[in-house]
């Protein structure tokens, strides 16, 4: 069975997508350059067509649709906040339990957990999957680990790195890799962590 | 004035160009910029895509990313609603009073998971412009589909689907009667009809069609030769990677003799 799509998939798919044309060679140069996408792009270049063909069909408006996902929208990713401190902390309501169980899902010192929930880690460096991950650990959405992340961050009182620099706060957050790297996860189950299963 | 208020595209492409938008997306925006919120709002609300008036998709993609700096709430709430309607709109139907239906309960997962999508990487370009959303841009409809592509894609790990049963067609001969269904479907001009409710027809028929199948006839519409002997052409057996070129027949004729089927019962109904 084929695994999730790797976010570069996703990424060529779209290229695809906003070509100027869909003709035969536009398609050619696609499945040459990407073999192993060939049927999803033989698919989306169908789906074009269609959607063409279906242009000017009259599409009904889900509203109960629109109104439920702009409701979830708004609870995952609530307005920006400026100071950083409305955004709900989905840390806040894990249990000491919880922690524990997705830290050993990760298998990760608590020090990883510790770098998510004080917003040090910056999130653009972590894969979808771990987001993923740590957000249903803590009964949370990605969208709402997302939008706590972006906070600035702040570096809670007793965490102290062995490192020889000081813990750098405010905009300076660290990627996730130094994080692992900081943390002495192994070589190996750090590759595993940076995978971009996407 | 005078100064350029729609900052252009960040997103490369392979070839290191920039991608840029439409001429009429650009005009639209322009002008869109210097309106009043209540204006555009407004204009939000008009339906009919030939109008003057209308606001592309593509624009209401740049108008939410510019609102990133911003804390009017209300604004981004009507257009970010007004991007879920554009979503719905060009996805396959959700027909509510036909949703105990396999292919309804897919329709509705895809939408979902497309929505979900978007949500990330519009949640992206909140938190830190970059070029996250500049393919919807670019041509809204045709990203909105390759992201349907992906999410399908990562839902048939999830859904057991209902495989539809597909002939042997390695081995399987056509029948007589198919053969002779095949010769007189120009399918390309059946998509081109004027008749909207018959393209409809003609897409969902084709939609229909088992993978396998749709997948030669989007080729043969791409009058890419069946099979060729000179390595530097890409044929459909090629691209399908099947070992016989009447693997490709079949499934042509057995496709287009579903649409066929599909076509003439459907005339009956109406």
């Amino acid at each position: 069975m084929t695994d999730r799509l790797p976010h570069d998939d996703e990424e060529i798919l779209l290229a695809f997508a906003v070509e100027p044309a869909h003709d035969r060679s536009t398609l050619e140069r696609y499945l040459q350059a990407y073999p192993h996408l060939a049927d999803d792009l033989i698919d989306l270049s169908l789906d074009l067509r269609l959607l063409r063909a279906s242009d000017g069909a009259s599409a009904s408006v889900d509203e109960a649709w629109v109104e439920a996902s702009w409701t979830a929208f708004q609870s995952a990713a609530p307005a920006r906040a400026p100071a950083g401190s409305t955004v709900a902390d989905p840390f806040a309501s894990a249990t000491a339990d919880e922690l524990v169980a997705l830290r050993r899902t990760l298998g990760v010192p608590s020090g990883v957990i510790h770098a998510f929930s004080t917003r040090l880690v910056d999130i653009a460096s972590v894969p979808a999957w771990v987001v993923e991950t740590i957000a249903q650990g803590i009964r949370a959405t990605a969208d709402d680990i997302r939008a706590f992340m972006a906070g600035s961050n702040r570096l809670a009182t007793g965490l102290s790195y062995k490192s020889d620099e000081a813990p750098r706060v405010a905009d300076g957050k660290i990627s996730f890799e130094e994080l692992l790297v900081q943390c002495k996860v192994p070589e190996e189950k750090r590759q595993r962590l940076l995978e971009d299963r996407a | 004035m005078g100064t350029r208020t729609v900052p252009p595209l960040t997103k490369q492409k392979p070839d290191g160009t920039i991608y840029s938008r439409r001429a009429d997306v650009e005009g639209s925006l322009e002008r869109l910029v210097e309106l009043p919120r209540s204006e555009v709002i407004a204009a939000l609300k008009i339906r009919d895509a030939r109008s003057d008036l209308y606001v592309q998709s593509e624009c209401v993609v740049h108008l939410i990313r510019a609102a990133r700096n911003d804390n009017d709430q209300s604004y981004f709430a009507e257009l970010y609603r007004e991007l879920m309607r554009r979503i719905g709109a060009v996805l396959p139907r959700v027909e509510g009073e036909r949703s105990g239906l396999v292919e309804n309960v897919h329709a509705a997962d895809a939408r979902d998971r497309v929505r979900d999508l978007f949500n990330e990487r519009l949640s992206v370009d909140r938190t830190q412009s970059g070029s996250a959303l500049d393919y919807f841009e670019v041509m809204f409809a045709d990203a909105i589909a390759a992201l349907r592509k992906t999410a399908m894609k990562r839902a048939t790990r999830q859904a057991a689907r209902s495989e539809r049963i597909e002939a042997d067609d390695e081995t399987n001969e056509p029948s007589l009667a198919v053969e002779k269904a095949v010769g007189s479907l120009d399918l390309k001009q059946e998509l081109l009809s004027e008749d909207p409710i018959y393209r409809s027809r003609v897409v969902a028929a084709i939609q229909a069609l088992p993978d396998k199948q749709r997948r030669v006839i989007e080729m043969i519409l791409q009058e890419m030769p069946i099979d060729s002997s000179d390595e530097g052409v890409l044929s459909i057996r090629k691209a399908i990677g099947v070992s016989s070129e009447k693997t490709v027949r079949n499934r042509r004729d057995a496709a287009f003799a579903s649409i066929r089927k599909a076509l003439e019962i459907g005339s009956d109904h109406d």
